[in-house]
């Protein structure tokens, strides 16, 4: 069973491990300050361990089992040694560079490629060396009083080998029993001498998942730990729900009843029976989620913990099927409108058809708003990974530097969550790097010695706002006016930009203003990575700075990519879609404001404002009666500042549209470049979205 | 029609081979395998995409997917004709890309083994440029679409 390794059951596995793993790098990087890990952050980071220890070893990747074990072992030892001197920094970047190995084993798993069973082994033996130290330390300064502690607890020593008898239970609903009582079973071998077990044919048996439901799991074994040593071990593995231990005292018998052979019912009864009435029955029972909680003083810390089990009330599904479901859901909104509109119902009289039309629009509407809400996902996941990179990165560059995060509960799209998380750390990254002076620099301009960096998130209307922020010395302006000059990048003279102008220089693609590469950030790539990731979610970013007060960089990003608002407009007989967030106005222009440049381009001034036109059906060819912009209607659009007025016929109406991406032909041909994509309007036609940005930027 | 749909549905994927799907545009019968092709239907409102060349003509909604459609016959520079009743669109499957083909009528399946295909002549340089091979079977004669060059769109 250990060698199949099943897609479902890898699947699950490399979920699992990665969401531990994500979870520890949080405890560790939340201890961080402390010079000690609470007790809470022990018996965590202990669970944790244990759990990737026994879903490896299911999986047979032994090395990052034994790694596992390795780590938990080092824990023990500290939760078990109130008193230990173990080293904050030394033990948390053994964990850390433990899942580093495990994130990039991952990776190898999933591509299917060569295990690095080596520096498993290497790490391993930095943590068994710390380990020996802590404890021959630990030894010399106080043999004494662990040698009294024990014996006030009653712990031989050395305890002799003998008999037990456990049976396990397991979370009601974790499924695959077998499976897990296999993996159960791995464990136990490792410390502890299987005699045998019931039922016994869990690995080729799938229906012994149903008699583990029913009965329980149970292993006799032989042991030379104590009593509760191995119940805490117990109730440790993963998802066992219950633990009933018992204590073969005579130890002869023990043997001798258990070395029958279990899978024969008769004899298992028998074993039974003769263990109860000879074995000395020290049954214990607890279910483990109400001893958790009862060992949990603080209110808050017993809900912290609480948060992290599994509960059976979240279920994780796969993104292809929410996705699957979303697009059908789009199909649905058409087609309920294809239904409802339908020209064969012109002009009918249908009050009842009316009422339960109107019944169905409300119920496809929530199921929509219930799709969209299913896919959102919290910043968090993204924020987490930069208290990473302020700690490595400080750490490495010697300067002290405080993340305050806010409002990472604040929910996006998923597909948004993939193209935020590499501009966000990129601009984490220069926080540290270039925003945040040296130590020296700050306190000589009389600043607090640590520079904080702070990320904030809230949602208004339909966009999300990220802020990136720094108190460090600001943007230099001059030094960038220098620099886009001689890359050619300026456009104005510089004595007529703004300050905002200025900064956003930095935007434009092949701009650096680091001097010295270094190896975090300014490899080439700048700031217009963060700007096309950005843009091409429908988002945008500008930035703002005060020279000695720090940066701010400001990044508004739509909730959703897969709706937006949009009006509609036509040409001809063409018809098109502008997203309304793109949109500053729309009006019928005054010819008196309309002008033609020396180079015959057409203008409007509005409001002391001049703005270029954009004639549709001239730029592409669109048969049209509407030609002169007095029956026709201008509509200003707006992407990143720049702004210019197209004419259109008319205006349809405005309505929310599904957005769909134009088929890879066209996008691999790139000739249809003033379109961002495609949406279906209620009866079934195609209406093309401008690709805004173009049609502020190309070339008239 | 949807008898041959249904027809060409059922094949597994490895009896498609040596099967193509045969039609007609002007005068002359070309082939296509038939595991490139998904469904056949009756031309649908195209819409137009500004900034496309000429044989692109547009997109087409099948059931919520938007596919692009190519005009055969003026890819292959052959004069413009009405679309009839006659007139289908090929669904095809190339390359992971969806791509509809308007052909001026869809002819038959036709069972072709592979020593009945021979290379083009090269003779003309330009119009065997779409064409990969020409088919003999019995009587008649089709030319075998060569879609890298006919999908390379400048």
């Amino acid at each position: 069973m250990a060698e199949r390794k099943d897609d479902s059951l890898l699947e699950l596995f490399i979920f699992e491990t990665l969401q531990n793993a994500q979870q520890l790098e949080k405890i560790i990087l939340d201890t961080g300050a402390g010079d000690r890990f609470s007790e809470v952050a022990i018996n965590e980071i202990f669970r944790i361990m244990h759990t990737v220890k026994g879903s490896a070893a299911m999986m047979s990747y032994s090395h990052i089992s034994s790694l596992a074990h390795k780590i938990e072992d080092l824990f023990f030892y500290i939760r078990e040694t109130p008193d230990a001197e173990y080293d904050i920094g030394t033990v948390s970047d053994f964990v850390l560079s433990f899942i580093d190995f495990i994130n990039e084993e991952i990776e190898v798993i999933k591509s299917d490629g060569e295990q690095d069973a080596e520096r498993a082994e290497e790490l391993g033996k930095d943590v068994e060396k710390y380990l020996s130290m802590l404890k021959n330390e630990g030894q010399a300064e106080g043999a004494q009083a662990v040698k009294s502690a024990e014996a006030a607890k009653g712990v031989p020593a050395a305890a002799e080998s003998a008999g037990y008898k456990v049976t396990l239970f397991f979370e009601d609903g974790c499924g695959m029993e077998n499976i897990r009582a296999y993996a159960a079973l791995l464990e136990i071998a490792e410390y502890a001498k299987i005699v045998s077990f019931i039922p016994a044919d869990i690995e080729e048996n799938d229906r012994s998942a149903e008699e583990i439901r029913k009965n329980g799991f149970t292993v006799y074994f032989e042991s030379e730990a104590s009593y509760d040593e191995l119940q805490t071990r117990f109730e440790n593995i993963p998802l066992v729900h219950e633990v009933v231990l018992t204590k073969a005292e005579n130890e002869g018998v023990a043997l001798d009843d258990t070395a029958m052979p279990a899978a024969e019912p008769d004899n298992r009864v028998k074993t039974e029976a003769k263990d109860q009435a000879e074995a000395n029955t020290e049954i214990v029972a607890i279910p483990q989620a109400a001893e958790k909680a009862a060992s949990q003083n603080g209110s808050q810390d017993s809900r912290k913990t609480e948060a992290h089990q599994p509960t059976q009330s979240i279920i994780s599904v796969h993104v292809s099927k929410l996705d699957k479901l979303m697009n059908l859901v789009g199909e649905l909104v058409i087609a309920e409108s294809m239904v409802v509109e339908n020209p064969d119902l012109k002009g009918m009289q249908l009050p009842s058809f009316q009422r339960e039309a109107a019944q169905l629009h409300k119920i496809v509407d929530e199921i929509q708003e219930l799709v969209m809400s299913m896919r959102l996902m919290p910043l968090a996941t993204v924020f987490q990974r930069t208290n990473r990179i302020v700690r490595d990165m400080s750490r490495k560059l010697g300067k002290q530097v405080k993340l305050k995060i806010t409002g990472e509960e604040t929910e996006v799209d998923k597909n948004i969550i993939e193209h935020l998380s590499d501009p966000i750390l990129h601009l984490v990254r220069n926080c540290v790097d270039h925003g945040i002076e040296s130590r020296e620099e700050r306190i000589a301009a009389g600043k607090p010695e640590a520079g904080t960096i702070s990320i904030e998130a809230y949602s208004a209307g339909s966009y999300v706002y990220i802020i990136v922020s720094d108190d460090g010395r600001g943007l230099d302006k001059q030094k960038i006016l220098e620099k886009a000059m001689r890359n050619g990048l300026l456009k104005k003279s510089p004595e007529s930009m703004t300050d905002k102008e200025i900064y956003n220089l930095i935007f434009l693609p092949g701009f650096s203003t680091s001097e010295t590469v270094t190896e975090f950030s300014g490899r080439g790539v700048g700031m217009d990575v963060v700007m096309q990731s950005i843009g091409t979610i429908g988002g945008n970013v500008s930035v703002d700075s005060t020279p000695g007060q720090g940066t701010s960089i400001m990044m508004k990003i739509p909730l959703t990519v897969a709706i937006i608002d949009g009006m509609n407009v036509t040409v001809g007989d063409r018809l098109f879609t502008i997203p309304i967030s793109n949109i500053r106005e729309s009006f019928k222009p005054d010819l008196k404001n309309v002008f033609r440049d020396p180079d015959g381009r057409e203008m409007v001034m509005v409001r002391g404002e001049c703005y270029a036109i954009v004639r549709l059906h001239e730029i592409w060819g669109i048969e049209t009666s509407v030609t002169e912009l007095s029956d026709g209607i201008l509509v200003m659009v707006e992407q990143e500042e720049r702004r210019r007025c197209i004419f259109v016929d008319s205006l349809i109406g405005q309505q929310q549209v599904v957005v769909k991406s134009m088929p890879e032909l066209i996008k691999r041909s790139k000739l249809a470049e003033g379109f961002a994509g495609c949406t279906l309007l209620g009866d079934g036609s195609i209406s093309l979205i401008f690709d805004v940005s173009w049609l502020v930027s190309f070339d008239i | 029609m949807a008898e041959l749909v249904s027809k060409i549905i059922e094949q597994e994927e490895d009896t498609l081979s040596g099967r193509f799907l045969i039609f007609k545009v002007g005068d002359d019968s070309y082939g296509i395998e038939l595991g490139y092709v998904t469904e056949i239907v009756s031309v649908p409102k195209i819409t137009k995409v500004p900034g496309l060349p000429e044989y692109l003509v547009g997109i087409i909604n099948l059931r919520g997917s938007i596919i692009p459609v190519m005009d055969i016959r003026l890819r292959f520079n052959m004069p413009k004709i009405e679309y009839n009743d006659r007139t289908c669109i090929i669904i095809t499957q190339i390359d992971g890309m969806d791509v509809g083909f308007v052909v001026d009528a869809v002819c038959e399946v036709a069972n072709i083994p592979a020593e009945s295909i021979v290379p083009p002549p090269e003779t003309s340089k330009n119009k065997s440029n779409f064409i990969r091979g020409i088919i003999k079977s019995g009587d008649n004669i089709y030319l075998l679409i060569d879609y890298q060059s006919i999908l390379k769109i400048t």
